[in-house]
């Protein structure tokens, strides 16, 4: 069946040889994010100082901001996937925008975990419904919706185009959680956005950068793997058809 | 105890301190937690992925392998 073999020429299977060149870029990103990871912890708790104020609690900062970024890419992921898989329908932007919505919830969740354990040192409590706190929040619980809606839904394509039209939807969060600080305030900081004072230290600002770096790296990795995940779950879905069409019986 | 205003009776109740929230969070301990929530959320989605990817792997090889004998028993 031709849609089985589309799906096919881009799952790791033994079968399917053309992958071989991509695997390798795969495990390279993912030696390459390891390497980075252990010189971002390596920067964070060995070579940035201390923050005057807030004291140790601080250097969640190095991390808290990179997932926020990662939790972008994972939307810009799903929107572009569910935009292309609606212009196109071909299951491969479908399964990008599913990688793309998985990595936003951790992402998200990292974020919504971390912040709140910072806040609980810097402003003496857990949470409070600050504007860039509430619509962070509303953005991951969107993306949790598509994720289980993703795994509890029949799989039709009825459901990948609603799915799709929530994957364009739910980035409308994203500018609204970036700009919710200078437009409405609240207590949260804007250290490195747009009038905020930025990192003192040269140390700081690399602990940051290499922040970045890690988290971009980890989230394309992940989106690259749950991509992959998502198309040979599909691949299954195709063979399992047509072995049904042939008479087999299957497990 | 920082900020406390009531009066604590312990054998009778227990009563929580009040206003001094800020300097009962260790700041080792809250960093400690927020990096092994970063890392075992990381973890634990790269293993099951991994994990479900063998598996699907595996089950595409069978109905291929499967597919190919039925086709060749009905040549």
């Amino acid at each position: 069946m031709s849609y089985a073999l589309a799906v096919g020429d881009f799952v790791s299977t033994d079968t399917a040889k053309p992958t071989a060149g991509r695997d390798r870029i795969f495990y390279g990103l993912v030696l390459l994010n390891a390497v980075c990871l252990v010189a971002t912890l390596q920067i964070i708790f060995l070579k940035a100082p201390v923050e005057s104020t807030m004291g140790i609690v601080q250097k969640i900062f190095y991390f808290h901001v990179p997932s926020a970024v990662g939790m972008y890419l994972g939307a810009g992921a799903c929107f572009l996937g569910s935009a292309l898989y609606l212009a196109k329908g071909d299951l491969k932007w479908d399964a990008l925008a599913r990688a793309g919505a998985d990595v936003t919830v951790v992402m998200g969740l990292m974020l919504i975990i971390s912040g709140p354990l910072w806040a609980a040192r810097a402003w003496g409590r857990y949470w409070t419904w600050d504007p860039r706190l509430t619509t962070s929040l509303l953005n991951v619980l969107i993306y949790v919706a598509y994720t289980v809606m993703r795994s509890f839904s029949a799989g039709g394509e009825a459901e990948r185009k609603f799915a799709a039209a929530l994957g364009i939807l739910g980035t409308a969060n994203i500018p609204i959680i970036r700009y919710s600080v200078q437009k409405w305030g609240g207590q949260h900081p804007r250290v490195i956005t747009k009038g905020g004072g930025g990192l003192s230290h040269p140390d700081m600002k690399l602990a940051l950068m290499m922040g970045f770096v890690t988290f971009l790296l980890l989230s394309v990795v992940l989106i690259w793997q749950r991509m992959r995940l998502h198309m040979a779950q599909t691949q299954v879905e195709a063979l399992e058809q047509e072995a049904l069409e042939l008479g087999i019986a299957g497990d | 105890m920082p900020g406390d205003t009531t009066v604590a009776r312990p054998d009778q109740d227990f009563a929580p301190v009040t206003g001094g929230g800020a300097e009962m969070q260790s700041g080792e301990v809250l960093l400690v937690e927020a990096y092994a929530a970063f890392w075992l959320l990381a973890f634990v989605l790269i293993f099951l992925s991994f994990r479900k990817q063998r598996g699907l792997d595996d089950r595409i090889r069978e109905l291929r392998e499967d597919l190919e004998r039925a086709r060749e028993q009905g040549d």
